[in-house]
């Protein structure tokens, strides 16, 4: 039995001749917490939006939840929860007046959380968002989003407007309220540290394409860099992602080598240097 | 099929009908729970105009002008309300079946709307019983029961229809010739089209209705000065006992009372009221502060009371947030065009005419067109830009499980197709009213074009807006834009048989009929070329 929540193979999707998913395949398991990495343009929103419906694409076939992302069931709907890269709320109502509109759609609503959170977060109830600031309605918007208790969330870099204060805080309700609820999270951001307090696997995106996805524990053990003459880390070509970067006599390369094999290796390439990369430094070379 | 399958399929024909038209009492989530604001808006306009009449003038001309004025003003604004209950419907949650409704009340409401969409259809010659029609229905809307508002209307409808079909047909008047002749004052007619579009899209903003109120009083101050700008002071067919000045203070003095109640009823705190009542609090006391559109704090009196006739009433609110909803941002911008546009063109239409001589009309047709032309590219330039920003808003719903559209594209699709047709009913209105001025075309005929317009666009709305938010696939769409060219072209071709004494008057209905090519062309594009749209689709 198929217990993909996200299912894309082969997924094409350009913009006027730009390609942002190239024959992209990524799945994501249920209970699953993914962090999406990439740069600015590597297509991360994209995939996002083509996940939900929200917008089409060229080849390949995607599943959210087994449903064509175009003719979402709903109970799919009522499963998934999305906070946009750029959220764009109703402006003319209150957040209260906002909340009780969305709460008519579902048949879960939490009050008591979305009370909660309006609170902590210091969130008018007064005011019409469209004055609300960009950090406030950023985080009405995740509030909306958590409301009604989804299996599945979706969030499009959530925490790039927040202050570090607010990031703490929306991290804080993620891992208590979601992930303690065993749901699925598809989470981007370029913010490495808010994803090492999150995320559970880590997916690299660069030029549309799914670079790797791994657990991040085990990704950050096995993030090193080579450094070594030329022809011998040729000799590891098989765990090099990325090329070479010859200084002189000596070269660099980041590389990518299961825990157990690096003792083997230092053991048996005593002229390579192996160390070990900070996640960030991973993902900056590994994407550049 | 016999006898009891046949009852049965038109009872339950008629129920889905009913369903459509009990609208009255969808969605208070939205906040659309405009009845009781625009009831009282509207008998306060009433009450109000007519005793300003008979203070100031005393003839039975004045009253009926006043009449006349409020019940326009209905019809196009029932008409709104209608189209976006319609439109809510569409909403599974918003779907309230009548509860326990009996066959015979189905078959008389269903006969009763059914005349009464026809009748709709050949106001050109009955609308006075129209607006006497929609006025009754209102009244109804206030009896306590359900049942009892189904059947009163009803029955009041099918007595005005058959009323008004014997009078039609005979030539006669039931209540009077002043009554039956104020009623068909078409100068009144054109006047209020022409409001009643600018309120249709002007309530939704806030400082707008302001700006449309300056616009009114310029208008009718360019009348008072009998410098007819419009024509309008000139055309009396029925030779009624008023003079010119009580003629245009009347207008103004209405148009001030109805947007200033507006203001008060319908940009008001309705919203909240609408929503608040989910939280099932029961508001009491003597007055209790609310929140106002403005964003102050405001006091209302006697909550209580306004509550209890709002459950009484049950009907909706604030079809404004509604039709705000819907169309998004696309007014806001249209509006504010729109106003510009008329702004330039009654403010230096005005000056202009005032400093070239009568016989010079060539430099006056000229400065139209240099107001004109850039605006037919700018405002749909505009608006386009203006979806995009919109896009989140849809985004967001589109993942919202009970959302009326299916298909996230079909519902970019109805948005895209919305706005195309409020651009074009706008600019043919715009169109006209120029016309209408270089060529002395009579503004009666431009009146009653105006008013077929109005309603035909916003009854294409709600069919384009109902169709795409059911379908499953874009296909429809095209069938949809053959639909939508049939239900112009009767449009079209009654206003050109209208305007066949007048050579002139072949322009606007053929650039009206060319913009809704237009329209319609650019309609198929978008679900021919779907990748054009903001949000993409699955099958460019």
């Amino acid at each position: 039995m198929n217990t993909n929540i996200i299912e894309m193979q082969s997924v094409v999707k350009s913009f006027t001749g730009k390609l942002a998913l190239n024959r992209l395949d990524f799945s994501l398991a249920s209970g699953k917490i993914v962090g999406l990495l990439g740069r600015n343009g590597a297509g991360k929103s994209t995939l996002m939006e083509c996940v939900l419906g929200l917008r089409g694409i060229q080849a390949g076939t995607i599943a959210l939840c087994g449903d064509d992302p175009n003719a979402l069931s709903q109970a799919t709907r009522g499963r998934l929860g999305y906070v946009p890269q750029q959220t764009d709320l109703f402006g003319w109502m209150t957040a209260p007046q906002m909340l009780s509109f969305f709460k008519a759609f579902y048949p879960v609503w939490n009050d008591n959380k979305t009370n909660a959170l309006l609170d902590r977060w210091s969130i008018s109830r007064t005011t019409l968002i469209s004055r609300l600031s960009g950090g406030e309605k950023q985080r009405l918007a995740i509030i909306r989003a958590l409301a009604h208790e989804p299996d599945v969330l979706i969030l499009d870099e959530p925490v790039a407007s927040l202050d570090p204060a607010g990031r703490r805080d929306f991290l804080r309700e993620l891992v208590d309220s979601v992930i303690a609820r065993n749901a699925t999270v598809l989470f981007s951001t370029h913010i490495l540290t808010d994803l090492e307090r999150v995320a559970v696997d880590v997916a690299m995106m660069k030029s549309g394409k799914i670079l790797l996805q791994a657990e991040l524990d085990t990704l950050s053990a096995e993030a090193v860099r080579l450094t070594g003459t030329e022809p011998s880390l040729k000799k590891l070509q098989a765990y090099l992602l990325t090329n070479l970067v010859v200084h002189g006599v000596t070269a660099t390369a980041v590389a990518r080598i299961p825990a157990a094999e690096q003792a083997q290796l230092r053991v048996q390439h005593p002229e390579i240097t192996i160390e070990h990369m900070s996640l960030e430094d991973f993902f900056i070379e590994v994407t550049a | 099929m016999n006898a009891a399958v046949a009852s049965d399929t038109v009872v339950r024909l008629g129920g889905r009908m009913m369903e459509m038209l009990s609208s009255m009492r969808v969605n208070y989530q939205v906040g659309h729970t405009l009845g009781l604001t625009w009831l009282r808006v509207y008998l306060g306009v009433a009450v109000l105009s007519v005793l300003i009449a008979i203070l100031l003038w005393g003839t039975a001309a004045s009253v009926i002008n006043a009449l006349t004025i409020v019940s326009v003003g209905i019809l196009v604004v029932w008409w709104f309300q209608f189209v976006s209950a319609m439109y809510a419907m569409s909403t599974p949650q918003n779907m309230r079946l009548v509860p326990n409704l009996r066959r015979e009340t189905v078959w008389l409401m269903s006969l009763a709307w059914v005349l009464t969409a026809l009748l709709l259809v050949t106001f050109f010659f009955l609308v006075q019983w129209f607006f006497l029609a929609v006025f009754c229905m209102l009244a109804a809307a206030s009896l306590p029961n359900q049942r009892q508002r189904f059947a009163a209307t009803g029955f009041v409808s099918m007595v005005i229809l058959c009323a008004a079909v014997w009078q039609g047909m005979a030539g006669t008047s039931l209540l009077g010739a002043n009554f039956s002749a104020g009623l068909m004052l078409d100068h009144a007619v054109a006047g209020w089209a022409m409001m009643a579009g600018m309120l249709a899209v002007i309530g939704l903003v806030r400082v707008l209705p302001i700006v449309g109120l300056v616009l009114w009083l310029l208008w009718v101050g360019t009348m008072m000065f009998n410098t007819r700008i419009f024509g309008m002071v000139v055309l009396d067919p029925l030779q009624l006992v008023y003079t010119a000045t009580s003629q245009t203070s009347l207008y103004l003095v209405s148009a001030a009372a109805f947007f200033c109640l507006l203001l008060v009823g319908m940009v008001g705190s309705a919203t909240d009221r609408a929503l608040s009542r989910r939280a099932e609090v029961t508001p009491s006391g003597w007055g209790v502060a609310t929140w106002p559109w403005f964003g102050k704090v405001g006091w209302q009196w006697l909550p209580g009371f306004d509550y209890f006739l709002s459950r009484a009433l049950g009907a909706p609110y604030d079809f404004g947030r509604l039709m705000q909803f819907t169309f998004g941002r696309m007014l806001h911008w249209s509006t504010l065009c729109w106003l510009a546009m008329l702004w330039l063109l009654l403010g230096g239409g005005f000056l202009f005419m005032l400093s070239v001589p009568d016989g010079d009309r060539g430099a006056m047709s000229m400065l139209f067109a240099i107001i004109f032309i850039p605006n037919a590219v700018l405002l749909p330039s505009a608006l386009i830009r203006a979806t995009y920003r919109v896009r989140a808003e849809h985004q967001m719903l589109s993942l919202t499980p009970r959302w009326p559209a299916p298909v996230s594209l079909n519902r970019q699709v109805a948005w895209h197709f919305a706005k195309y047709c409020m651009v074009a009913t706008v600019l043919g209105m715009v169109m006209m009213a120029i016309f209408a001025i270089v060529y002395k075309i009579d503004v009666v005929i431009v009146g009653k074009f105006m008013l077929t317009m109005v309603a035909t666009g916003v009854v294409l709305l709600a069919a384009v807006l109902r169709c795409h938010a059911r379908m499953k696939s874009i296909d429809l769409g095209l069938v949809m834009a053959f639909w939508v060219t049939l239900i112009m072209l009767p449009n079209v071709l009654v206003t050109l048989t209208f305007s066949s004494s007048y050579s002139p008057g072949w322009f606007p209905p053929a650039a009206f009929l060319g913009i809704t090519m237009l329209a319609a062309w650019r309609y198929r594009q978008f679900l021919r070329y779907p990748k054009s749209l903001p949000a993409g689709n699955a099958v460019d």
